[in-house]
């Protein structure tokens, strides 16, 4: 019975033939072993290896159990074993010593076997209890892995999500800043959306959101790299598009690949919030409330996204504010749900509409944003696909 | 969840290919296009050019999909034009700076030797 059998899908013994691989020098112990578990165990299949190279050979995905012995011509103790478990990460490893190296046995257990058993006392029911109890704690152990695991990833999560979305640098008590950020359907999916607000000592309040293109942890990272270097170039006086010059630059030397792009607005309010300048790279527009209405910001001051061309430039355009007023800033995942059927999308023209029609009920602040949000997803008919982010910075002018 | 259709097909005559893309392309769907744009560049192809008429909807990924094939194809001396946008995906385009990163074609280009 040496031959190499078709791939089992089946990982839970009882469900399809539990596939045991014993690895045996010795003729007559092999002999013996597969006899035993042949009695105990009539539903395994046994496939045998004299060698360790004969083992790499038949071992396949489908086996659920290796029993070892641990003197091999071609390889023995420990370092065979650390060699069986390399190749056979998902199978659980029973390894069999002599009577006289027990210890051997113990020390195999320490270092990753699930059980030994001693040769020559082994009878039936011990082996069979021993490769059901060695499949019960591998089952254990790879579920208690799997759990770690996830929770590192949703930490890891977290924090980076920490970092794209931090608490603003705002010290202007008529000032209010609100945000919402909605991971997309998949929730894994962690999206290269990111926004920040900082205040200036001259009183300014700039605003910045920005979205990575692509999804993923690299994507992720990128825009916490790219949010800090716009904080520390804000906080060191920086501006309009001697800043995002530099923040391109950041971005190629700190990208993966090349055909990763950034799209970003910035907004800049002025101390006495009766004016604001504004830079567009690559991003849909920003809107801004007035008391009772709603617009889009004007698309003349359009640069390109950043990343797609050295020494870009990026035009600033100026806004008068008057009274109440409020900027709100958003990525592409708010404006790119569906409004219908077909494969038409809701795009700045159904926001602004979307949004006039809130502000005209008088909402503002959070409740203006759930609002809208909940009106993108219900014409979306489901869970938005990507992250979105939106910020929002409401004041009055100064008279 | 909605399932949206992507279509890609391909014809290619001595070193050219146009792609015709028909659906929407976005976070689920630009990996197939990928696949298509990947196994061009591994041939070896020299002019790519995308047929966008059937395409009612790019989001971002895909736009990335395009940039990357484009980068591609420019290291062994090849090129990516994209044809015949619609309005929504023209607007992307502008939106993004991309119009002026890829040449885009009004109508799909007749193709020498094609």
């Amino acid at each position: 019975m040496s031959e190499i059998i078709e791939h089992s899908t089946s990982v839970v013994p009882g469900d399809g033939k539990l596939e045991i691989l014993l690895i045996e020098d010795d003729p007559g112990d092999a002999f013996l072993f597969e006899e035993l578990l042949d009695e105990e165990l009539p539903d395994a299949h046994i496939l045998q290896a004299r060698t360790l190279r004969e083992a790499r050979e038949r071992l396949h995905p489908g086996v659920h159990c290796v029993v070892a012995d641990l003197s091999l011509p071609d390889a023995e103790g420990l370092d065979l074993l650390r060699q069986v478990l390399d190749m056979a990460p998902r199978s659980a490893v029973l390894v069999l010593t002599g009577r006289s190296d027990a210890a051997v046995g113990v020390a195999a257990v320490a270092s990753g076997a699930e059980d030994y058993l001693i040769k020559h006392e082994v009878d039936g029911p011990l082996l069979a209890r021993a490769i059901r109890y060695a499949l019960e704690r591998k089952r254990a152990e790879d579920s208690e892995r799997e759990l770690m695991e996830a929770q590192i990833r949703s930490e890891e999560n977290a924090r980076i999500e920490l970092g794209l979305l931090p608490v603003p640098l705002i010290n202007d008590p008529d000032l209010h800043h609100h945000t919402r950020y909605r991971p997309g359907r998949e929730r894994a999916l962690l999206g290269g959306d990111f926004y920040d607000t900082v205040q200036t000592s001259d009183g300014s309040v700039h605003l910045v959101i920005g979205d990575v293109c692509g999804h993923g942890p690299d994507e992720a990272s990128l825009g916490v790299r790219l949010r800090m270097a716009w904080r520390t170039l804000v906080l060191a006086g920086h501006t309009g598009t001697d800043l995002l010059g530099t923040l391109d630059t950041v971005l190629c030397h700190e990208r993966w690949s090349e055909e990763i792009f950034t799209t970003l607005a910035m907004i800049t309010v002025a101390p006495d919030r009766r004016s604001a300048r504004f830079h567009m790279a690559g991003h849909p527009a920003p809107l801004l409330f007035g008391d009772a209405s709603a617009e889009a910001l004007p698309d003349d001051a359009y640069g390109p996204a950043l990343g797609l061309f050295p020494g870009s430039e990026w035009p600033a355009a100026e806004l008068e504010l008057s009274g109440h007023w409020s900027f709100m800033l958003y990525t592409d995942g708010l404006i790119e749900g569906r409004i219908g059927g077909g494969a038409d999308r809701l795009g700045t023209e159904g926001l602004v509409e979307l949004a006039a029609g809130a502000r005209g009920r008088g909402l503002t602040g959070d409740l203006l944003i759930d609002h809208l949000v909940a009106e993108v997803e219900s014409l979306n008919g489901e869970a938005l696909t990507d992250d979105l982010a939106v910020v929002m910075l409401s004041g009055k002018a100064s008279r | 969840m909605r399932h949206v259709e992507l279509k890609v097909s391909t014809a290619s005559q001595g070193g050219h290919a146009v792609v015709s893309v028909y659906g929407e392309v976005d976070l689920y769907t630009a990996p197939r296009l990928q696949a298509e744009l990947a196994s061009l560049v591994r041939d070896g192809a020299g002019r790519v050019v995308v047929d966008l008429s059937g395409v009612e909807f790019c989001d971002s990924t895909g736009m990335n999909v395009l940039l990357s094939a484009m980068k591609r194809l420019r290291e062994h001396g090849g090129t990516l034009e994209l044809a015949a946008p619609r309005p929504a995906v023209r607007r992307i385009l502008q939106v993004t700076g991309l119009d002026t990163v890829f040449s885009v074609h009004d109508a799909l280009p007749a193709l020498e030797g094609t």
